[in-house]
């Protein structure tokens, strides 16, 4: 099972309850209260989507590839989607993970636990 | 027609969005903005307003002076419902730096009428109001929707605009003689739509479908009617009224002025009827309201508008601005006007020449001796960032110059604790104003000398070489080699010529695609042999130097290098451009003017001399921008920007804002009429007093005839100090006073029957001193006029006229030293008293 695809390559090491997604939420653009206490909202056309993973503990060779696919601002990444149980590609603009570093010697690293947002700003044409 | 069920869909929270229709092709747009308007100068009876569509798109679609239709769309559960708003010409398409979108504005069907008035109609036969009007539509490309108006049946003798109005004036003359408002139609026909007519109330706005609704007064109906030709004139005007209605509410009038249709009493008599039973009664409750755009709601809709209370009121939409997709931002106003008395005056652009015949013949024998009132509007106005160009400038005072908030101009630089300042940091936190002008200095020819490393041309305050020529004689130049450097913060573009004894020989130009700061060039060993002289041309050369106080040199030079040959003369045949009246002004601002949108934003005026900021925003306790309920105007005080003849320039140093500023031009009546700015600004600036002027020129600054007089205001018991200093002067080449017991005639001759004339007292049939005597001064009349003088007391009105013993008007020492002979006996009085 892929969660998460970008360039072919298939992310793993995806912590257990640790894939979160938020499906087709709108922009909402204004908020106003009208005269009689109800409120208004206009909203964006396009529904977006948020997806949080965080990432188990990887060795430095594998860290290396992983951030590569994050390395950009913003990316198209094939993702699952429960709401429709299948996967969707979206534009994405990626929040850039922390790294934290568990152990190291001269020979080899280890990195921690680290968390990356993609928030959806785009559909692919 | 726009199914009304799509109109539900604006009463709860939306999804909108919006395309254009360009060639057939969809194309997205956003952050559009639609403002529609009637409503101009506080009168909605014959405006004729185009509708503005602003918007951004893609910048590689193409849209530059096309026509679109342009479509709202609102969705309704997964589908979008479309609105077609008509369709709109592109007249404005602005790049934007940062992004790859442009911003467009561009206007509905009513810039169509923005065409010079022509007219191919036989005014020998009986043409109608409505033939003139459905031919001007045909001339304009125009379906014209109204054929039943009032006055629609008026013969019109003749064609009243041929004087290069446009067709938006006479459509605008024809609205107000019939009551009605001009508009273009989401069908994008022109209709004229009279307020009384429309009796259909398109939509109830209770407080459900708005945020907030300011709900003013109720405008009081129209009762009386005038059609005046101008209220300078008596006699030339026809009204009718409805007492009944004047007795309940008081007079309302409408008045119309100079309408071109109207221009005799005859044609005058014919319109009024038609028009006061359209106009009569017209009333309608003005307010503001904020609410989620409603596009389907047109200009001149009749609405029905219900307070938090249920109460209801009848009113129309007569501006309004939606937004999309943010459609909570968008407002509908019916505004009013300030007076409490409901008057609307509309002048015509196109009324001049009417008007004037009619003086001209019907005037011609009577007391009123031609009014002179050529007064013109001659003034122009520019938009523009940081700096703004001034063109063709009168000499005087800018008439208005505004700067627009960003959030940006004129905030201040507010230093960190750990701020480390650099030798780089440019503070910020001026306000100033940089003035300027670049004009021709006096033409003359005049030899410069070339160096060894050339010619060197330079100015105190040099910025401008433009149309600089410097000649050369082939015997000056020791080889072919002609060198170019431009000491230039722009660039400097322009030819190199060879002449044979005149005739040209060749002709290079030494820039290409690239502006450039140096160039060499060589000249062709056969064109060499044949030339006399060569001509170096800057056709353009910009150095922009802000120091202006230093003598610089050295801006240009030409030179021939190869044998660094001494002192050459040559010849500039026509002059460079210099800057004078340059100076600069600190307006002492020190808070940012803010912007919320371009409707809410902070504003400084310069006007009538005279510096106001308008602050519509503030800054709330969590640093948001918020709406202030009341703009707050602080008054800098006094600031002017005065222009010199030619173009100017202002400058707001430090910042980018837009800059409005409009100005008097330069034009074919400067030296012989004054313009109405002139008449305009001599009346607002003179507090208590009426400066009228005939405004016929002699020269520059002889006017013939003139009259100051100055009033005393109501609540004024004493006469005010700016008054007793004033004075009354009139001065005409004959002047005729008629009065019962006073006449001075044309020809200077006096005729008096009482009063008092050097030292004679005027009687009936005799000249006689009784009843006067002269006033002698004493010790204590010296000492109250010492006192006075040295500022320490005050003097009664008759101390006052008394103690100007040399009747100059003026209580000064010179009438204490003659008070001293008097009381000395070295001099007599010959101050004049009643008994």
């Amino acid at each position: 099972m892929v969660f998460l695809r970008h360039n072919n390559f298939e992310f793993k090491n995806i912590l257990s309850e640790n894939y979160n997604i938020q499906e087709d939420i709108y922009d909402v653009l204004a908020t106003e209260t009208m005269a009689d206490g109800s409120v208004r909202r206009n909203y964006g056309i396009l529904p977006k989507t948020t997806i949080k993973i965080k990432f188990g503990r990887l060795n430095a060779s594998d860290m290396t590839t992983y951030m590569s696919h994050f390395e950009n601002n913003e990316g198209t990444y094939t993702y699952f989607s429960p709401k429709s149980n299948s996967t969707k590609t979206a534009i994405f603009y990626v929040e850039k993970p922390e790294n934290s570093i568990v152990y190291a010697d001269d020979s080899s690293k280890e990195y921690g636990e680290f968390e990356v947002t993609l928030k959806q700003i785009g559909v692919v044409s | 027609m726009i199914p009304f069920n799509y109109k539900d869909l604006y009463y709860k929270s939306t999804t909108q969005r919006d395309i254009i229709v360009l060639d057939g092709v969809n194309y997205s747009i956003s952050n559009v903005k639609l403002i529609g308007d009637c409503y101009v100068d506080g009168n909605v009876f014959g405006t004729a307003v185009a509708r503005q569509l602003e918007f951004t798109i893609d910048n590689s679609i193409d849209i530059e002076e096309k026509e679109f239709e342009y479509r709202t769309q609102i969705k309704d559960e997964n589908t979008f419902r479309t609105i077609s708003l008509g369709n709109f010409i592109v007249t404005e398409v602005e790049p934007n730096d940062t992004t790859t979108l442009n911003r467009v504005v561009a206007m509905d069907y009513m810039l169509k009428t923005n065409i010079p008035y022509q007219s191919d109609l036989n005014y020998s036969t009986d043409i109608t109001l409505l033939q003139v009007l459905q031919e001007l539509c045909t001339k304009c490309g125009l379906t014209l929707d109204t054929l039943d108006f009032a006055n629609k049946n008026f013969i019109v003798d003749s064609n009243q605009f041929n004087e290069g109005e446009l067709a938006r004036e006479v459509l605008q003359a024809i609205a107000q003689i019939t009551g009605t408002i001009a508009t273009i139609k989401y069908n994008n026909h022109l209709a004229l739509i009279c307020p009384n007519d429309v009796t259909t109330t398109s939509l109830v706005l209770d407080k459900s479908k708005y945020i907030t609704a300011e709900i003013k007064r109720n405008t009081n109906p129209i009762n009386i009617l005038t059609i005046q030709l101008d209220d300078n004139i008596e006699g030339e005007n026809t009204t009718l009224r409805d007492e009944e209605s004047i007795a309940i509410y008081g007079e309302n009038r409408l008045v119309i002025t100079n309408n071109p249709f109207a221009y005799t009493e005859e044609k005058r008599e014919a319109l009024i009827t038609a028009l006061f039973d359209k106009v009569k009664g017209f009333e309608y409750k003005a307010f503001e309201m904020k609410l989620q755009g409603l596009p389907f709601l047109e200009i001149c809709d009749k609405i029905q508008v219900k307070d938090m209370n249920n109460t209801s009121y009848n009113s129309y939409v007569f501006r309004y601005e939606y937004t999309s997709p943010d459609g909570l931002h968008s407002y509908i106003q019916a505004p009013s006007i300030i007076k409490a008395e409901v008057e609307y005056e509309n002048i015509a652009g196109a009324y001049d020449r009417a008007r004037r015949t009619e003086i001209w013949v019907d005037k011609a024998n009577q007391t009123i001796n031609t009014l002179v009132n050529n007064v013109m509007d001659i003034t122009n106005d520019t938009t523009g960032m940081d700096t703004i160009e001034l063109e063709n400038c009168l000499e005087g005072y800018v008439v208005n110059f505004t700067i627009y908030g960003n959030n940006e101009v004129f905030s201040g630089l507010t230093p960190s604790d750990t701020l480390t300042p650099s030798n780089t940091l440019t503070p910020k936190g001026s306000s100033l104003l940089h003035i300027y002008s670049l004009n021709r200095i006096d033409s003359e020819s005049k030899e410069w000398e070339i160096g060894s490393f050339g010619t060197q041309i330079g100015y105190n305050k040099f910025v401008h070489a433009e149309g600089l020529i410097i000649t050369i004689p082939k015997e000056k130049l020791t080889d072919r080699n002609i060198y170019i450097s431009v000491e230039s913060k722009n660039y400097a573009v322009g030819d190199v010529r060879g002449y044979n004894n005149g005739l040209p020989v060749f002709s290079q130009t030494f820039m290409s695609d690239t502006p450039v700061q140096e160039a060499s060039y060589e000249i062709s060993q056969e064109d060499f042999e044949e030339i006399t002289e060569i001509e170096v041309m800057f056709y353009g050369c910009r150095v922009d130097r802000k120091d202006t106080t230093t003598i610089y040199y050295k801006p240009i030079e030409v030179s021939n290098l190869a044998e660094m040959k001494p002192m050459l003369t040559c010849t500039t045949t026509r002059q460079p451009y210099a800057r004078y009246n340059d100076y600069t002004i600190d307006l002492g601002v020190t808070e940012p003017l803010r912007f919320i949108n371009e409707v809410v934003r902070d504003k400084l005026v310069i006007e009538n001399n005279n510096a106001t900021i308008t602050r519509k925003i503030r800054v709330d306790e969590y640093g948001n921008l918020v709406e202030r309920e009341t703009p707050l105007v602080q008054n800098l005080g006094y600031a002017y920007v005065y222009l010199v003849e030619g173009n100017n320039y202002i400058d707001i140093l430090e910042y980018q804002a837009i800059c409005y500023a409009r100005w008097v031009i330069v034009n074919e009546f400067t030296n012989t009429f004054a313009t109405s700015v002139e008449l305009e600004s001599s009346i607002t600036q003179m507090a208590n007093s009426i400066n009228l002027q005939v405004m016929k020129k002699v020269n520059n600054d002889e006017i013939i005839a003139r009259i100051n007089m100055a009033v005393l205001n109501k609540d004024e018991v004493e006469v005010p100090d700016d008054i007793n200093n004033s004075i009354i002067q009139i001065s005409a080449d004959k002047i005729q006073i008629d009065s019962k017991k006073f006449h001075l005639t044309p020809d200077g001759q006096i005729k008096a029957t009482a009063g008092y004339l050097a030292n004679w007292n005027i009687e009936e049939n005799k000249l006689t001193t009784e009843g006067y005597s002269t006033f002698i001064p004493s010790e204590l009349d010296y000492k109250l006029l010492e006192s006075y003088i040295r500022g320490n007391s005050e003097l009664s009105n008759l101390q006052m006229y008394l103690y100007d013993l040399n009747d100059d008007n003026v209580l000064n020492v010179l009438d204490l030293v003659l008070m001293r002979n008097i009381i000395n006996g070295t001099e007599q009085s010959t101050k004049r008293v009643h008994r």
